[in-house]
């Protein structure tokens, strides 16, 4: 079996996993519920109160550039769910047996985890659009730069959303356990990113570090431009989503080095 | 043709397989036999390619991996309870079928040929034990394989599926196909193959015809005599064998209960209980491993492509 035969073979198989379990309907539905209540709650706070030029991304990203995207969260859920069958239910077996190349698997599942989260990331969007453009006075669009503006801090969005997903399924790889994973990447902005902050210290390299922890770089990658790249210490989008990348791909490297040393 | 050629596994330092070769011949059907922990489950896992360790297993010449086709080459039916519960059966065959490269319509034939039609909008949740263990040999046969490798399937069937599986597996071996099997119960497993590979703590304890295997196992004596240390040198100078039990009691194999008897009176020892065991490799498997297993005699004597 030739690599490209097989990892033909294991992106038909990942997918047909995905088309085959109920709880892929309920991720979507979850998805677009969170960017529809996400883009309802920043809609009914820009009525009473001014968000400034920000106020539409944040509602159509359910509030990811402020912090935790709860999309991402979705999506983390499910890498981690995908992980967290191959040792649960023998899924791993399963695949091995049809497929018998590691690294065909593991590509594979990147490939279908990213895009997934990806559709997951589209269909919240979709829905909060939905939502923003339904919304009685429309109160968000007013101080809003123009759609072309927001289209990079959108893509960022998506991105971020399947970063979220390929983090989901390394940690839940590596930790052996989806809920420590998905609870490693709540805890993260909320808890252990601001406390490694308060133990850098005060220099010029550790702002530029600080910048490009996985948090801070999560809410560089959804910033409207003009704010990522505006003051010292800021890095834009690109920088923001390469730092993102390269924390993933660590814990994937390691996630990936043990399912192709251990027994399946 | 399945062949086994230096299996070694080790689990930190303990051998969970110790060197083990052994061949499955086309148009044969083989069983693995052995007690719980005795390696079984390794040797598929090991021919699968699920665990990392020494040795290879070629099919048709070429390992796993190698097989432009890999369901094609081999169908591999373990862990029969170990399916999503959130996936029917159906929907679990049509995860296998997208990366066997299979079409659809083959599971409606593999789920017909299992008898699973009737169940295979459920899910494992409700399944019962034999309908997961059907699901498992249904994936197997997906791809139309040359060999089927199937881990401990029978405990989980009731008698019609017993001798529907029993069906099935002569059906392929019948035609061309090879067949490996394990199990813990010789008396399950004989019937159903041409020939045993009897493992002892992951070494080969004895392999041949599996007839020949369960009648030379059966062939023992049990004894109790006044002096067992006397009885036990004259039976060895007989050209016997001898197992010690716990109780103190004697197992002779090689002799016949007259034999046993004549030796006995020969010897002036007194023979307290004299009967033709009834043990066979089911007993001589579930006995510790410092005792020797009597089957072990037959290695080499009996060997077939080993």
């Amino acid at each position: 079996m030739s690599p490209a035969v097989a990892l033909a073979a294991a992106v038909r198989l990942e997918v047909a996993r995905l088309l085959t379990l109920r709880s892929t309907v309920v991720l979507l539905a979850a998805a677009a519920l969170v960017g529809a209540l996400g883009a309802a709650g920043f809609c009914a706070l820009g009525a009473r109160t001014d968000l400034g030029r920000s106020g539409l991304l944040e509602a159509l990203t359910a509030g990811s550039a402020v912090g935790l995207s709860l999309t991402g969260v979705l999506a983390a859920v499910a890498g981690a769910a995908a992980s967290a069958s191959d040792h649960r239910h023998g899924a791993a077996r399963a695949a091995l047996v049809v497929v018998p190349r590691r690294g065909a698997l593991l590509a594979a599942r990147a490939v279908v985890v990213g895009s997934w989260s990806s559709v997951l990331a589209g269909t919240s969007l979709v829905a909060a659009t939905a939502v923003v453009a339904a919304w009685p006075g429309e109160p968000l669009w007013g101080a809003s730069p123009r759609l072309a503006v927001l289209a990079v801090p959108l893509a960022g969005f998506v991105a971020l959303v399947a970063l979220h997903g390929l983090a989901g399924c390394a940690l839940a790889s590596l930790l052996r356990s989806a809920p420590l994973a998905v609870g490693l990447v709540v805890a993260w902005p909320l808890v252990l990113e601001p406390l490694l902050r308060l133990a850098l210290p005060r220099a010029s390299w550790a702002e530029a570090v600080e910048g490009l922890l996985p948090a801070a770089a999560a809410v560089r990658l959804v910033a409207l431009p003009p704010v990522a790249s505006g003051a010292a210490g800021l890095v834009g989008p690109l920088a923001a989503g390469l730092a993102l990348a390269v924390v993933v791909g660590v814990v994937a490297a390691g996630a990936a080095a043990r399912f192709v040393r251990r027994d399946a | 043709m399945i062949e086994a050629l230096s299996l070694t596994k080790r689990h930190g330092s303990r051998l969970a397989v110790d060197d083990l070769t052994f061949t499955v011949p086309d148009g044969t059907a083989t069983g693995l036999l052995g007690a719980a922990g005795s390696g079984k489950s390794t040797v598929l896992r090991l021919a699968a390619g699920l665990d990392r360790g020494e040795g290879r297993v070629l099919f048709d010449g070429a390992p796993l991996a190698r097989c432009p086709r890999p369901a094609a080459a081999v169908g591999v039916a373990l862990d029969a309870g170990s399916l999503h519960p959130g996936r029917t059966a159906r929907g679990h065959l049509r995860v296998l079928a997208a990366g066997a490269g299979v079409p659809r319509r083959r599971v409606d034939e593999v789920l017909e040929q299992t008898g699973l039609t009737g169940v295979e909008h459920r899910r494992p949740g409700v399944f019962w034990r034999g309908a997961a263990q059907r699901l498992a040999v249904a994936g197997a046969l997906l791809g139309r394989p040359r060999a089927l490798l199937l881990d401990d399937p029978l405990p989980a069937l009731d008698p019609d599926g017993r001798t529907w599986l029993g069906s099935l597996l002569r059906e392929h071996a019948d035609g061309g196909g090879s067949v490996l099997l394990t199990g813990s119960r010789a008396a399950d497993l004989a019937p159903m193959v041409d020939a045993l590979v009897v493992l002892r703590r992951g070494r080969l304890a004895a392999q041949g015809p599996a007839s020949e295997l369960v009648a030379g196992a059966a062939a023992s004596v049990l004894v109790r005599a006044s002096d067992a240390g006397r009885l036990t040198a004259a039976v060895l100078r007989w050209g016997g064998g001898v197992e010690p039990l716990p109780d103190g009691a004697l197992v002779v194999t090689g002799l016949d209960i007259a034999a046993v008897g004549e030796v006995a009176r020969a010897e002036g020892v007194a023979v307290h209980e004299l009967s033709r065991r009834e043990a066979d490799l089911d007993a001589a498997l579930a006995a510790p491993a410092e005792v020797a297993l009597p089957a072990s005699d037959l290695l080499g004597s009996s060997a077939v492509s080993a």
